[in-house]
């Protein structure tokens, strides 16, 4: 079992004759822990700190998160916090509430977000977003250098995050999707945009919503009227693979794709979905073909995403050692 | 100990423990561990193994037979087994740990490493310091700066238990 092993200059301290595992084996041990323990742990001694600081550590942390498939749900209030919360016993209970410290990013949307950043847009400013990492409680803002036409500010019609591991960064992409059944995608391969080959089961009919399900593209919908949708997801051939119908649908909704977006499918399988109008949370259970209300104590959340409990912030090194040396009164880093 | 007609009919290896203990296993059990596998596939049938004590080298050998008669059936069985496994104390596990990772068996490793990180997930770095018998290297001023710079994850109440 070939193992990441770290560089034995960054990691002086760990020759102590006090410790009684070798630095592979806690780098084992300590890659799956949660992010909230990992930060508590840093001051268990300085080689622990250097283990849970580095970068590699914080890469192959995440890979691991994914691995497990340690996904938390992030809503945001109308009040502006953001909080944890996770869906037990079809209750919304809250684990960690969260704030963005940034002026005027208080009461903000929540664009999208992958691997556990999240991507933020304030409703009044168009061109500065901020990267976040709610975890860790990282945050960056950034400027967008594409929406700086003076006539008329365009909106992306749907936002997303990317790893590319070339650059070992994330991207900020803003497809521009079109009315038609078409799926264009980025290739970051290539870096160019291409057309996904549309599959069989849309028909004209039909209108369909992406999402990231465990880690597939995931398909879901059906016919425009319809009370009924149907979930599908890309397995790693590249082929279509259905995965369930879902019926029975609330009665305060009046058709599935409209007033239903999926968030996220938990570990006993059960599917989450949100209210597009009220914000309600929903839990179905494929087994029984039930929804049920998932009961939530606040007001209704503004928005809900699935965040993955990771400690990797996108910030390369340069850039972090160029904001010491000058810091300016807004660190914005355009890309 | 197997049986001396079993031992006839079956290809076995003679592991020697760090404190001189041998050991008869069958070698289809013992080849689970990738270190014991890439030594009989250069021809040995006694394997030295240095780094590891006669306690954890037991346990290890009872965990190889359980997992090398695994079916569709005995599922629940060696999960029992699994949970009674890593239910030990801290010292234990990480003997165990070290053993696994030097044997190269990989499920094990993975199932120990789980084991001590949920084990230790919600406790005080105080307590994990007295588990991990770690000296804390820090100055006071030193680890009241990291706290604060990581307020939020010393909020709450922590286990400052040992087990």
């Amino acid at each position: 079992m070939p193992k990441k092993k770290l560089e034995k200059s960054r990691l002086p301290a760990y020759k102590d004759d006090t410790s009684i595992l070798s630095c592979d084996i806690l780098f084992c041990i300590i890659i799956r822990l949660p992010v909230k323990s990992l930060l508590r742990f840093q001051c268990v001694s300085k080689p622990w700190r250097a283990i849970i600081s580095d970068r590699e550590f914080k890469k192959s942390h995440r890979d691991q998160s994914k691995e497990m498939g340690r996904e938390k749900m992030l809503l945001g209030r109308k009040s502006g916090e953001f909080e944890f919360s996770k869906v037990e016993n079809s209750e919304l209970i809250t684990m960690e509430e969260q704030r963005i410290p940034l002026k005027g990013f208080q009461r903000t949307q929540i664009l999208c977000s992958c691997d556990g950043l999240v991507l933020l847009k304030s409703p009044r400013a168009f061109k500065i977003f901020v990267l976040w990492n709610p975890s860790t409680r990282e945050y960056r803002a950034l400027r967008c250098p594409y929406l700086n036409v003076k006539e008329e500010i365009v909106l992306p019609t749907a936002c997303g995050l990317c790893y590319d591991s070339r650059v070992d960064d994330y991207k900020r992409l803003f497809p521009y999707v079109d009315r038609t059944s078409t799926i264009i995608y980025f290739d970051i391969k290539s870096d160019e945009v291409k057309e996904l080959p549309t599959p069989g089961f849309v028909g004209e009919d039909k209108i369909f919503q992406f999402l990231l399900l465990r880690r597939c593209l995931c398909l879901y919908g059906g016919k425009i009227m319809s009370k009924e949708s149907d979930i599908w997801i890309m397995e790693q051939d590249g082929r279509w693979k259905w995965l369930m119908n879902v019926c029975n649908m609330p009665s305060i909704c009046g058709r599935f794709v409209r007033d239903m977006k999926l968030l996220y499918c938990t570990e006993n399988g059960e599917v989450v979905f949100q209210e597009n109008d009220t914000s309600q949370i929903f839990m179905y259970n494929h087994k029984r073909q039930q929804f049920v209300r998932v009961y939530d104590k606040k007001v209704s959340p503004l928005i809900a995403s699935i965040c993955l409990d990771s400690l990797y912030f996108s910030t390369p090194n340069v850039k972090r050692k160029r904001k010491q040396r000058s810091p300016t009164p807004n660190n914005m880093n355009s890309r | 100990m197997a049986s001396t007609t079993e031992t006839k009919q079956k290809k076995m290896l003679i592991l020697k423990s760090a404190d001189n203990d041998e050991f008869e296993i069958e070698e289809s059990v013992g080849v689970q561990s990738e270190t014991i596998k890439n030594l009989v596939e250069d021809g040995f049938t006694f394997v030295p193994l240095p780094n590891v004590y006669t306690k954890a080298l037991i346990k290890i050998i009872d965990y190889l037979k359980k997992h090398a008669n695994k079916t569709d059936s005995n599922d629940e069985e060696i999960k029992t087994f699994d949970k009674d496994f890593v239910n030990t104390t801290f010292d234990d596990l990480f003997e165990l740990v070290s053993a696994a990772n030097y044997l190269h068996i990989s499920c094990l490793m993975n199932m120990l490493c789980q084991t001590i990180a949920d084990r230790i997930k919600d406790k005080s770095p105080e307590a994990v310091r007295k588990i991990f018998h770690i000296n804390c290297d820090y100055t006071p001023e030193e680890e009241a700066k990291i706290r604060k710079a990581n307020a939020q994850a010393f909020e709450g109440q922590f286990d400052e238990s040992l087990d």
